[in-house]
């Protein structure tokens, strides 16, 4: 009994896995939500993402969705606005958000990793940009913010073990979320927002 | 005893073991025009969201010499030259391409919930409804060959495989066009949009055999034109003579 025990310990712990650990991450945000403002305005969300594979284009798939919703999340949160909608509806600010997720891997390293069961290390590298352009009701231009942040997810033997602390689905929401928080408050800070909220930009300054 | 054994029960393990290679490797000609639609933009709450849009089948307009290609059950087809793979009619199991192609935009357009609600159909348009029509000019992907190399991943064996991995590419290109593409509104018969959308991808990836993945990639060239095109139509206004065909929600 203790020996099949010993044996099923040895291989979860032994087995591959991957692991997911963030890098390069936006300055850390001096306060969040950002100051609330006297006058929210409504903001309506189109939000698109692209995937590529060691540049060649593909699908990001049902994983969006899980993205849009990280996205809406750090809006709704901001409290910079009174209602948030996704779509084309009616409201005063519009934000066109693009998420562009840009996988970079060794298709050798992956051949010799899965050829070897996860003896031979392989890493994917994962790119995150944040393109977000702001317009009023006119269409008329608020700004155009952008951030980045690096995720890089490792595949190789022992490390099953940590799979749920370090998964990738999770290093991934956390970091749409805080690319839009980045943006956000940089929008809450820049001239257009301020001018809109009628404040003066060189009084603060 | 043991000999006849053998004999006879040999044809049945080629028998089995025949299909299920050609299966594995993808060799069938079951194409389809499709792609995932989880990751379409939503264009939800805008204007036109208060009408039923009927797609109409896009008329097929390409070359003829695009429409006569033929690929074989071991490959796709290939350019007369031999330098290129190319996505080929008789490898697709859907129907005709372009039924194939206006089914995929209808179901992509529905996806985006631009309309209340959308209709992939020949039957006549009711009061309020938008019909969409257009003709498909292109809708093809391109894919370099490369025999030897291809011929020695065949043959396999980790060497093969090895350099096949880290250098062995080929380049591919996709394109859609759609031309023609028109919104109508069936009360007036008046046009709220015309124009054209065109998706291009481009890439390089590892040499593959019998170049299957033209498919895949002529599918992913419609995704981006359909993109485009709903683009376009968000920025449409509704006719003024067009009832909608769901009352607006009460502010």
């Amino acid at each position: 009994m203790t020996a099949r025990r010993l044996a099923i310990l040895l291989i979860t712990v032994c087995a591959p896995g991957c692991a997911s650990f963030r890098t390069g991450r936006p300055a850390p945000l001096d306060r969040w939500p950002p100051p609330s403002i006297a006058r929210p305005q409504s903001i309506a969300l189109l939000i698109t993402a692209q995937s590529t594979l060691n540049g060649n284009p593909g699908e990001v798939g049902p994983v969006f969705d899980h993205w849009r919703e990280q996205t809406v999340r750090a809006y709704r949160e901001s409290k910079l606005f009174s209602h948030v909608t996704v779509g084309l509806g009616d409201a005063d600010l519009r934000a066109e958000v693009n998420l562009l997720a840009a996988d970079e891997m060794s298709e050798l390293a992956m051949l010799l990793m899965v050829s070897t069961i996860g003896l031979f290390p392989s890493v994917t590298t994962t790119r995150f940009t944040l393109h977000t352009h702001f317009k009023d009701r006119a269409g008329h231009d608020l700004g155009t913010f952008e951030s980045h942040e690096v995720i890089r997810t490792w595949t190789e033997l022992l490390l099953l073990p940590i799979m749920p602390l370090r998964s990738q689905r999770s290093a991934m929401s956390q970091t749409i979320y805080d690319l839009n928080r980045a943006v956000l408050t940089n929008f809450e800070r820049s001239d257009a927002a301020r001018a809109r909220r009628g404040e003066s930009s060189r009084a603060d300054s | 005893m043991h000999g006849a054994m053998r004999t006879r029960t040999m044809p049945l393990w080629i028998g089995l073991s025949v299909p299920f290679v050609f299966s594995l490797s993808g060799c069938a000609a079951r194409q389809k025009v499709t792609y995932g639609l989880g990751d379409v933009r939503t264009l939800t709450g805008g204007t036109l969201s208060q009408y039923r849009l009927l797609v109409r089948r896009f008329e097929d307009q390409r070359d003829p010499e695009a429409i006569s290609r033929r690929g074989s059950w071991s490959e796709a087809a290939k350019t007369a030259d031999g330098n290129y793979y190319v996505n080929s009619d008789n490898q697709y199991v859907d129907g005709p391409v372009a039924a194939a192609v206006t089914r995929m935009i209808g179901e992509h357009v529905k996806a985006s919930g631009l309309f209340h609600d959308v209709l992939v159909s020949e039957s006549e348009p009711v009061q309020g409804d938008l019909v969409l029509n257009g003709a498909i000019k292109r809708f093809e992907a391109h894919r370099e060959t490369h025999e030897v190399q291809e011929a020695l991943l065949v043959q396999g064996g980790l060497l093969w495989l090895i350099l096949g991995t880290a250098s062995w590419r080929a380049q591919y290109d996709a394109t859609t066009q759609l031309a023609d593409v028109k919104l109508t509104d069936s009360s007036s018969s008046l046009a709220l949009w015309q124009g054209t959308a065109e998706g291009h991808v481009a890439g390089q990836d590892m040499v593959q055999s019998g170049g299957w993945s033209v498919y895949q990639e002529a599918n992913l060239s419609l995704k981006n034109a359909v993109d485009k095109l709903l683009e376009q139509l968000a920025t449409v206004k509704p006719s003024p003579f067009a009832p909608p065909v769901v009352a607006k929600p009460q502010e």
